[in-house]
């Protein structure tokens, strides 16, 4: 039963590896291609690693926010607002 | 960029210049961003500096809310008046239709706004309560979106190609909606963290 459930797993990891793998392919033989069939970024891995630093990130966010209750210097939230307004000037290039 | 190529005699466009429509739209743009965000900056300056406070830590919740819900779950559409910029006011000659055209998406709110994030900048501008401040994020964002049109008419000329540009910028509008979800999740933060609830 554990040699059983170890073979399971050696297959789980190698179809993982296989799947990321042909995407990568994908990548390189055409991007468009990867853009139309992707429909789900989120199976990009730098949009996971993005998710995953933001989940951190928020958490961190929550609890600084929290404890430090408006000790942060103020010339963080101009450049975050700087940068959404280049963000969203630029994103919105996407609509029709 | 369909206006700023278009050369449509029917359309009074014959004759007109793209780069000078290129430079009144992109100008107009940016121009009309400044003067709405010095307009709010002015108008955020008469509310009182603690409701103001407490209104932007608390947007800045929702913005973390909307902004990792938009990144986790899936788009929320924003709420907005979904249209694009009348094709007829091309009729109204080149540089008219370059000045009022970049005015309504300097400005924004009158067209299709797309993304949430969209709603950081008039509310910052007005939450501020800095003409200067104002000004100077909503003009950013106006010359960004105006300013955008050279990136991609240089994009056009170095790589042509057969698909439509609308197509072409259509295509990345998945990576555009999660780009623009992180950066109002780390807006919310900033602001959570700054400004304290």
């Amino acid at each position: 039963m554990a040699r059983l459930r170890e073979r399971r797993a050696v297959l789980g990891q190698r179809r993982r590896r296989l799947v990321s793998h042909d995407l990568v392919l994908r990548l390189h033989e055409s991007g468009w291609e990867l853009h139309l069939r992707l429909d789900k970024p989120k199976l990009l891995t730098g949009t996971a690693t993005l998710r995953r630093a933001l989940t951190l990130a928020a958490a961190v966010g929550v609890v600084a926010g929290g404890l430090g209750h408006g000790t942060a210097d103020r010339g963080w939230l101009l450049v975050a607002l700087l940068l959404a307004a280049i963000v969203v000037g630029i994103a919105q290039q996407t609509l029709p | 960029v369909f206006g700023i190529v278009n050369a449509d005699a029917n359309l009074r466009q014959a004759g007109s210049s793209w780069v000078g429509k290129a430079i009144v739209y992109s100008l107009s743009s940016g121009v009309a961003g400044a003067a709405t965000g010095a307009l709010l900056g002015t108008l955020g300056s008469w509310l009182p500096e603690s409701g103001r406070i407490a209104v932007a830590s608390l947007l800045g919740v929702a913005a973390a809310i909307v902004g990792g819900g938009e990144l986790y779950y899936g788009r929320w559409r924003p709420i907005q008046c979904d249209r694009e910029t009348p094709q007829r006011w091309l009729g109204a000659g080149a540089l008219r239709w370059a000045a009022r055209n970049g005015a309504a998406l300097g400005i924004g709110a009158t067209t299709r706004i797309g993304f949430w994030l969209w709603y950081a900048i008039p509310l910052a501008a007005l939450l501020y309560g800095r003409p200067a401040l104002g000004a100077i994020i909503y003009g950013l964002y106006g010359l960004v979106r105006g300013g955008a049109v050279w990136a991609l008419l240089l994009g056009m000329a170095l790589r042509p190609s057969t698909t439509p540009l609308a197509f072409r910028l259509l295509l990345h509008v998945a990576v555009a909606r999660t780009v623009a979800a992180a950066a109002l999740l780390a807006l919310g933060l900033v602001v959570t963290i700054v400004v304290g609830f």
